[in-house]
């Protein structure tokens, strides 16, 4: 189990999701956590902060989720960060396409503390963290 | 539906094990091996039924909500948070009258102010009980009241968040007082 003080991003447009995340790790103990409103801004926090996690939603105006995933990839200051890919359809193909494209994890819509303590867990595992 | 779950969890493993961010052309579908005991009751893939479930579920909340009336929940609250303010004024005279008593020990006050802070003191004791009361139950009753509206707000928002296509369009996206949600509700057949 990783320090609880990791320090975590969690990007969705609407606030009140943003919200109900940062509200379900509080819950598992994870309270340094900041917010962005989209895959731009997010970007944008990244690059100036030492962020540890990130946690996305996938539609999102101006950059989404799976761009920022991309983009993160692409960065090689970023490119090793674990990132969790919050999807509100449990299909094949955006899992697929999250896969590709370097996620860590994926989680489907509404979620619960316990099935997002399973997939932190997971990736935490899977990197030894 | 949790069989479900478990495939396309094994589907994301076996791709994300390939090197990441490599164009996979064929995405080989290999059943892996059950990884940890993962099956919690709720793994919700927001299928028809739990997404009717929660609709149903905001819906009862929305009328017990109503039930109660959220004007009298409000109203009830703020009352006891003017009692809860009295709190304060305790405070306030607390200060005072301590700083008398200090000058009465210092021999500062003649006998008529002394008995003037006597009484001011005792009536200042007798206030005390039904002040500090009044101030835990307000914010209980504030908090249950918020928590309760709160919830709502969350249930309709995943709601919206997961509403099917075709009815995605209507919805304006906000959902956090009480006529907002009702008209969700209606939209969405609950």
């Amino acid at each position: 189990m990783p320090d609880k003080n990791l320090k975590m991003l969690v990007v969705d447009d609407f606030s009140t999701m943003r919200r109900i995340v940062r509200n379900l790790l509080k819950e598992l103990g994870f309270t340094n956590v900041e917010e962005a409103e989209d895959g731009v801004s997010a970007l944008n926090k990244l690059q100036s902060g030492r962020f540890e996690f990130v946690v996305t939603d996938w539609n999102m105006p101006n950059m989404s989720g799976i761009e920022l995933l991309k983009n993160i990839r692409k960065d090689p200051n970023l490119k090793d960060l674990p990132v969790l890919m919050v999807t509100a359809e449990a299909k094949r193909e955006n899992i697929v396409e999250a896969a590709q494209s370097g996620a860590n994890g994926y989680i489907v819509k509404p979620f619960t503390a316990t099935t997002l303590e399973e997939k932190l867990n997971r990736i935490f595992e899977k990197l030894g963290m | 539906m949790s069989t479900e779950d478990d495939d396309l969890e094994a589907l994301f493993d076996s791709i994300a094990a390939t090197s990441p961010a490599a164009p996979a052309p064929a995405a080989a579908e290999t059943p892996a091996p059950a990884a940890s005991a993962t099956s919690t009751a709720s793994s919700p893939s927001m299928g028809g039924d739990i997404y009717a479930q929660i609709g149903q579920t905001t819906r009862k909340l929305h009328d017990a909500l109503r039930d109660i009336g959220h004007d009298r929940v409000s109203s009830m609250a703020d009352k006891l948070k003017n009692a809860a303010d009295g709190v304060n004024t305790l405070g306030n005279n607390a200060t005072q009258l301590s700083s008398k008593w200090v000058q009465l020990m210092d021999g500062k006050l003649s006998v008529d102010e002394f008995k003037v802070l006597a009484a001011d003191t005792k009536a200042y004791l007798q206030d005390v009980p039904g002040k500090t009361s009044a101030e835990i139950d307000s914010s209980s009753v504030k908090k249950l009241a918020d928590t309760a509206q709160q919830l709502e707000a969350q249930l309709a928002q995943l709601l919206i968040a997961n509403a099917p296509e075709d009815k995605k369009k209507g919805l304006d996206g906000n959902a956090s007082n009480p006529d907002q949600i009702k008209a969700l509700l209606g939209n969405l057949g609950f």
